[in-house]
């Protein structure tokens, strides 16, 4: 996850290693909904992934977006086309 | 006698991906049907949605003249569509020679400028690509001679566009008005709805729980808008008036609308039409799927709608021929006319999961509802602008007044320029950073104009927000608009597919950003307005912030041009190979901008503010089709001074143009105007419409400490006559600065 820990970086102050996996991106952090349309664009860059439109709501939270990388880039459920 | 016109629709045409027609669209919109399409143009985009409704282009090349088969996509929709709203009224030659042409777009000509952006070497530039080119063709082709205007103020362009027209007829400026609008779907605007993931993979299911976003589309629609009293000369009957308008900017986000600029729109054009809430019987709704969007419309028409007894019958026709965009306005003002005359409310698509409230029923078979008396049309655009249209229904047997009001007097205009600094010079200099965006904010041509506003705003002595700036508003004209962000995302996609483009380029694409963040940052709630001015023509948003300011929409507006050619991007180079009599147009203007505040004189002395300069009368005319020759200025000129009996004035002709002064000196001192008149010629080459303003803050500038224009006090009256590059020319007489 150090490619997520960079994408992060841009948007969120604190190190990814410091931030609960529960907390909420936008309301937690802070995160404007513009930055999470960007954040979204950067992961889809950094992992050769594609996230669907109804899959944005994975991306609330720190775990959320770990968990869905994980499955996409194992080929698992919900796997980039 | 009336106070003011009454205004008719007395022809509607359309052309969408579900019709061809009106009549066809209108049916199919009855049926339920719709057109979703797999997208041509995503070859190695990798889109995250690759479906949308496209018009059979087909079809349209077997509806117009092989020599028009070349030309944008936009325009040869805007061209069928005018085709048939021209024989829907019953047009003559003779009537389309008086009758205006105004234009809504977000996209004309983008198939043209997009081909360009996407070959491997450099491309000639396309007079095609600059968004006032359709509106100056359709006039050209239909034989008008007047002025055109085209709003470029994203997805509510469309309904400010009618309302203009409104004023234009019910002040009895005009007669006859052809409202139309016309978009092209291409590459740039789908990625950036993409990257904004906004967009459906299915259906468009506006109000319903499992909408999914926007069925983006294209097409172009026109509605002939006509006083009653020459609807009855040239025998024409209506079943449809077009009652009132209203609009208003949230001034608060790019991307998501409060609902408080809709809110006020909707209580302006109830107000406009002199009805209340209570009397709307259907809302046509912006709608356009997606979730966060319609919950905020619903809202604003719940606030509105509170008082009522019964539910207010509201639907989207977006769901069958998707979203528009510049066009939305016009093609839902036509779908409307047709539930007004045929008393029918068009149905929702997909409605299965749609749930009434006390106040609104997504039924089309409400019980309430017997009779479609008003019916309200309303548009939201990027910016946060906002639009809002009443129809309403002319029952058979209605007596009318026959007497057409006369035109109204023209009310003295007080101007006000900012510091000297506030513009030109590089965009970083000329930035004051009034406002604190974060990183998501302007891209560096609005950051300039920005601080353009906010000096005006300063020198207009208005304090920073401290006036009530619900009567404050921005109408500004431009003619390439955000072409150095278009190049960007263009790139961007190329290089790395839909994944590359930046979500807040997205915010910074449309002609109006600019505008939108300048009302953001100076809080900016009234009229906010985006003219695309044809190449070297000027002066189409101060005719605009004048008419807001005379039909008291306003109290002030801000009102300028400006361009953003950056030298090292490719429109630039592609500007430059067209050759000098073009090129030399660029100039040094990487960036050129340049406006004023004007308010109406008499507001402006009750509360002490100082004018530069005073218009005492102002208008746009054009005497032919095409590009303007010496004898044109000359007549208007002489015309205008037999007309008013002025015989002591000195004149001042400002020519942009592209062939080089000789000939227009030579001319203009060979019409024998110079005998009788103060006559000072002066020849200029520029492609924005930022030309004109900044001429005229050169006068404001020398006015304001001579009291006269060039410092000899010998005369207090001017007559100021720009004639730009096509075939327009306005007209300004300054008065003695008080």
């Amino acid at each position: 996850m150090e490619k997520l820990g960079h994408v992060l970086a841009k948007f969120i102050e604190i190190p990814m290693t410091e931030i609960d996996d529960d907390a909420s991106i936008q309301v937690d952090l802070g995160v404007d909904s513009l930055d999470v349309l960007k954040l979204a664009s950067e992961i889809e860059k950094a992992y050769k992934i594609r996230i669907e439109n109804e899959e944005f709501d994975r991306l609330r939270s720190i775990g959320g977006i770990k968990k869905m990388i994980n499955e996409k880039v194992a080929g698992g459920v919900g796997a980039s086309k | 006698m009336n106070s003011a016109n009454r205004v008719l629709i007395t022809g509607v045409g359309v052309v969408c991906p579900i019709g061809l027609s009106a009549e066809e669209t209108w049916q199919r919109i009855r049926l339920q049907q719709n057109s979703i399409t797999p997208i041509g143009f995503g070859h190695g985009c990798d889109f995250r949605i690759e479906t949308a409704s496209f018009v059979d282009c087909e079809k349209i090349r077997r509806n117009i003249k092989p020599e028009h088969i070349g030309y944008s996509k936009s325009f040869q929709y805007g061209l069928v569509a005018l085709q048939e709203a021209i024989e829907k009224a019953r047009l003559t030659p003779g009537d389309m020679q008086n009758t205006r042409i105004i234009l809504s777009t977000t996209s004309s000509g983008w198939d043209v400028l997009e081909r360009r952006l996407g070959e491997k070497e450099l491309g000639e530039f396309n007079i095609q690509e600059t968004a006032g080119w359709c509106a100056s063709k359709l006039k050209e082709i239909s034989g008008s001679i007047r002025p055109t205007s085209t709003f470029a103020a994203a997805c509510a362009s469309g309904t400010i566009a009618l309302g203009y027209a409104y004023d234009l007829i019910s002040t009895g400026c005009e007669d006859i008005v052809l409202v139309g609008g016309v978009d092209v779907l291409t590459k740039v605007p789908f990625a950036l709805f993409d990257s904004l993931r906004v967009l459906s993979a299915r259906e468009c299911r506006p109000f319903d729980s499992k909408s999914s976003g926007i069925v983006l589309s294209e097409g172009a629609a026109f509605i002939v808008l006509e006083s009653e009293h020459s609807a009855k000369q040239r025998g024409i009957s209506s079943l449809v008036e077009f009652a009132g308008y209203g609009q208003a900017c949230d001034a608060s986000h790019m991307t998501r609308p409060s609902g408080e600029g809709l809110l006020e729109a909707m209580k302006q054009a109830l107000n406009n039409a002199g009805v209340d809430s209570s009397s709307i019987d259907y809302i046509n709704a912006h709608g356009t799927g997606t979730p966060s969007n319609d919950n905020v419309e619903l809202g604003a028409i719940e606030k509105l709608m509170a008082s009522r007894t019964s539910p207010i019958v509201v639907t989207s026709t977006k769901s069958s021929i998707g979203h528009l965009q510049g066009v939305a306005g016009v093609i839902e003002a036509a779908v409307v006319a047709y539930t007004v005359s045929e008393n029918t409310v068009p149905p929702m698509k997909h409605s299965e999961t749609r749930k009434n409230t006390n106040t609104i029923s997504f039924d089309p078979k409400s019980d309430g509802l017997q009779n479609i008396g008003y019916a309200m049309s309303n548009s939201m655009g990027f910016g946060g602008v906002n639009a809002v249209a009443i129809f309403r229904r002319i029952d058979n047997g209605e007596i009318s007044t026959l007497e057409s009001c006369p035109r109204r007097g023209f009310m003295p205009i007080s101007v006000r320029f900012g510091t000297e600094n506030g513009g030109g010079g590089s965009i970083e200099d000329g930035f004051l950073g009034a406002y604190s965006f974060d990183r998501n904010g302007p891209d560096l041509q609005s950051k300039a104009l920005i601080s353009q506003v906010e000096s005006i705003l300063r020198h207009s002595d208005i304090a920073p927000k401290s006036l009530l700036r619900t009567r404050t508003g921005l109408a500004l004209e431009t003619c390439l608009g955000s072409i150095a962000v278009t190049e960007k995302i263009y790139a961007d996609l190329d290089r790395e597919g839909a994944s590359g483009v930046d979500p807040i380029d997205a915010t910074r694409n449309t002609f109006n950003a600019p505008g939108s963040f300048s009302a953001i940052a100076s809080n900016l709630q009234g009229p906010n307005i985006t003219l695309a001015a044809e190449m070297g023509s000027s002066l189409s948003a101060l005719e605009y912030g004048i008419s807001i300011l005379q039909g008291n929409s306003s109290d002030l507006m801000i009102v300028g041009g400006y361009d953003y050619i950056p030298v090292e991007s490719k429109t630039f180079k592609s500007i430059r190979m067209l050759g000098n009599e073009v090129a030399g147009g660029l100039g040094n203007c990487v960036f050129e901008a340049s406006m004023m505040s004007i308010e109406l004189l008499d507001s402006a002395r009750k509360r002490g503010a100082q004018s530069d300069l005073v218009i005492e009368d102002f208008f746009r005319n054009s005497r032919r089709a095409s590009m303007n020759a010496v004898v044109d200025v000359i007549a208007t000129i002489s015309e205008y001074l037999t007309e008013n009996r002025i015989h002591q004035i000195g004149i001042e002709c400002v020519i942009n143009s592209k062939e080089g002064e000789a000939k227009w000196r030579k001319e203009l001192d060979a019409s024998g105007l110079k005998d009788k008149f103060q006559l000072n010629v002066e020849v200029l080459s520029s492609i924005s419409p930022a030309w004109a303003y900044k001429y005229l803050k050169n006068l404001g500038g020398s006015s304001s400490k001579e009291n006269d224009l060039d410092g000899n006090n010998r005369l207090d009256k001017y007559l100021v006559v720009f004639a730009g590059w096509n075939s327009e020319i306005s007209v300004l007489r300054l008065g003695k600065v008080a």
